[in-house]
């Protein structure tokens, strides 16, 4: 159970009241929290809730799968060699090299794009995990901040004006810090899509022998 | 190697392409484990992450797909090959048998 797993039920009074100030009393005009929102397009309190529910460990279960789908092709044992000679040997041993070659060769092979894929899945995992820790340092701040006791107070003596423009100012605040990691969360992670190239199916460019096929040869008779 | 155990190693390894062409959609953890389901930003990140694993698993796939042709091919240049040893080893036979019973009419 990592941080945040932690903290988001904790937090989730705070955020509500945060929310509930938002909705209901607004926020000052020029505060930063305007933009934020229309950015992230979310609550601090739905953010929370939905990154608190994203697992990285089932994206890295995915880059296991396919990690050992790459060993297995690494592992094939495609005899390069015929057991016979003359022309169709050759013409057998440049098949099998190119086919062995596309399939888990030195250069660009399936196996490769597997463990590319692999990769990016990592990435994504990783990713999210950085989300969920950066959100749960900037909760965990929050929760101890002096807007949180500030808010907590208005609630306690809603009739209080003076209480009520600090409340508001106090959410705009404490949502402007989390919604701020989701915006850099967003582009770090249109970051990582982006440098996930190579992923697209890899042609196959067979290296096969230019003369005709003669169909003829001789069985070598161990 | 021999004939026979050079066809099994194709097939064999046709098998493991066969295979991973049937268990590599399986891997999906599906869109809600990108966070494709998510609200507003977080939600379109999501999808888009997800719709590039997507395309990037179909091209796995389809790989797999395109290259167990490629070796049952490879299979049938061996079976091939063999078909045409049999033959000449029966003409062989046929042959050494004519030229037998020729002798046998001789003497």
């Amino acid at each position: 159970m990592d941080a945040l797993a932690q903290l988001a039920p904790v937090a989730a009074p705070l955020l509500e009241a945060v929310d509930k100030a938002l909705l209901t009393l607004g926020a000052p005009p020029t505060h930063p929290v305007w933009r934020a929102l229309g950015q992230v397009g979310a609550s601090p309190a739905d953010v929370v809730a939905f990154v608190a529910e994203l697992e990285p460990a089932r994206l890295r279960s995915a880059a296991a799968a396919l990690r050992a789908q790459a060993t297995a092709y690494e592992q094939a044992s495609l005899p390069l060699d015929a057991p016979w000679e003359g022309e169709t040997a050759r013409h057998y041993h440049a098949a099998a090299a190119s086919v062995h070659e596309h399939l888990a060769g030195d250069g660009p092979s399936l196996a490769t794009r597997l463990r590319a894929q692999a990769s990016y899945v990592d990435s994504w995992a990783e990713w999210q995990q950085d989300l969920r820790d950066r959100l749960a340092r900037v909760l965990a701040q929050a929760m101890t901040s002096s807007q949180a006791v500030t808010l907590r107070s208005q609630a306690l003596r809603p009739a209080e004006v003076d209480g009520l423009v600090a409340a508001v100012q106090a959410a705009a605040d404490i949502a402007v810090a989390l919604l701020g990691v989701v915006e850099d969360a967003a582009a770090a992670g249109r970051d990582v899509i982006r440098a996930a190239q190579g992923l697209d199916e890899l042609p196959y460019q067979p290296i096969l022998p230019t003369d005709p096929l003669a169909g003829t040869g001789t069985i070598r008779v161990d | 190697m021999m004939l026979a155990g050079t066809v099994s190693a194709i097939h064999a390894t046709a098998d493991l392409l066969g295979e991973a062409e049937r268990r590599l959609p399986a891997v999906d953890p599906g869109a809600t484990a990108f966070g494709a389901r998510g609200l507003g930003l977080l939600g379109a990140v999501g999808q888009e992450a997800y719709r590039h694993w997507q395309a990037a698993l179909d091209a796995r796939v389809q790989e797999a797909r395109a290259h167990a042709a490629r070796v049952r091919d490879l299979a049938d240049l061996v079976r091939h090959a063999a078909g045409g040893f049999s033959e000449a080893q029966h003409s062989a036979g046929q042959a050494h048998r004519d030229l037998a019973g020729g002798e046998s009419g001789v003497a």
